[in-house]
């Protein structure tokens, strides 16, 4: 292994011409500058500081955005969330539901009077047109000349 | 590392061309040195290496902003040269194209006591992954540290050195058996 750093360590001896380093600095030294440009400048200066910043402090920055992203995701869910949208709230559903519930109810109730009442007036009727066919009942009817009578005292 | 090397870097940025040329003096060796064993060719190595320097002194002002030491910027630049170079002239360099460039280079081989060793473990090199390439070259001809290595070279030195163990590794096994298993 020393033997081949050795002679590596000969390869040293490559050594470039004088003249031509002379002539090739004097032309360096007589070509213009390029003026640094800023935008290029402020660039490297801010991937410098980037690429500076010790661990710590990455950890720092990516706990902060982790803390935005996560109040963020809280306010738009309270916002725009689709759990609060009237069609999925439960409690204005079961509301809703309740609310239909109880005129079904009114509906049953007045469907049972009605049901009620008509099963009166049948037997009411019934029990009538029995009686009007037995000779009380036509004693009970006003007779031709009572009407007549009364007639002529309302026209007077 | 350059005695008083920040206060010549504030200077070159402040538009100092005495002191830009001193950091220049000090490492223009080595980059050349870096892309003359990549490239293998003197013309091209020294048309890169001119593009380094001339890129470093006109966006110093730039530097102010690296973390790193001036040496890995430059490598950084340098290396960066290169994969330009290679995706725009899509050069292809064969082995048998390095045996000629070995002999282009009559003023280095004079200096050098085994022409044939040298040339033997350059080809070895550039057997290797450009990767490994630049890690051995960095560790073991510029002698730099592996947290120099790692910065020029964008990784950690954990990394650095795992690469270096690798690439010696490549490196006995292309000397000794021709291949890289």
């Amino acid at each position: 292994m020393e033997n081949i750093i050795e002679k590596l360590k000969n390869l040293k001896k490559i050594e470039p011409d004088k003249d031509y380093s002379q002539k090739s600095l004097a032309f360096i030294l007589n070509s213009p500058k390029i003026s640094p440009n800023k935008f290029f400048e402020i660039s490297l200066l801010w991937q410098k500081t980037l690429t500076g910043l010790k661990l710590s402090t990455n950890v720092a920055i990516a706990s902060i955005l982790v803390l935005v992203i996560f109040i963020s995701a809280l306010y738009f869910n309270s916002v725009i969330s689709p759990l609060i949208l009237p069609g999925l709230d439960n409690s204005k559903i079961s509301a809703e539901a309740q609310q239909i519930n109880q005129s079904i109810d009114i509906n049953l109730n007045e469907i049972n009077y009605h049901k009620l009442s008509q099963e009166i007036t049948q037997s009411t009727l019934e029990k009538i047109s029995e009686t009007a066919t037995s000779s009380e009942a036509i004693d009970v009817l006003p007779s031709e000349e009572q009407i007549d009578k009364l007639l002529e005292e309302l026209v007077k | 590392m350059l005695e008083n090397e920040q206060n010549l870097i504030k200077k070159a940025i402040g538009g100092d061309k005495e002191a830009f040329g001193l950091l220049y003096k000090h490492y223009q060796p080595q980059i050349y040195r870096f892309i003359y064993i990549k490239v293998s060719e003197r013309a091209e190595a020294e048309d890169i290496c001119h593009q380094v320097f001339l890129k470093a002194w006109q966006n110093i002002e730039r530097f102010r902003y690296q973390k790193l030491p001036l040496s890995s910027w430059l490598y950084r630049i340098a290396r960066n040269q290169i994969i330009d170079v290679y995706r725009t002239k899509k050069i292809e360099l064969s082995l048998e194209r390095v045996k000629e460039v070995a002999v282009d280079n009559p003023g280095i081989e004079k200096e050098i006591d085994s022409k044939k060793e040298i040339e033997k473990i350059r080809k070895a090199l550039k057997q290797l992954k450009p990767e490994q390439q630049d890690v051995i070259i960095m560790r073991y001809i510029e002698e730099m540290s592996p947290k120099e290595i790692a910065l020029a070279l964008k990784k950690t030195p954990t990394a650095v050195r795992i690469i270096q163990h690798r690439a010696l590794k490549g490196l006995r096994q292309i000397l000794n058996h021709g291949k890289y298993y």
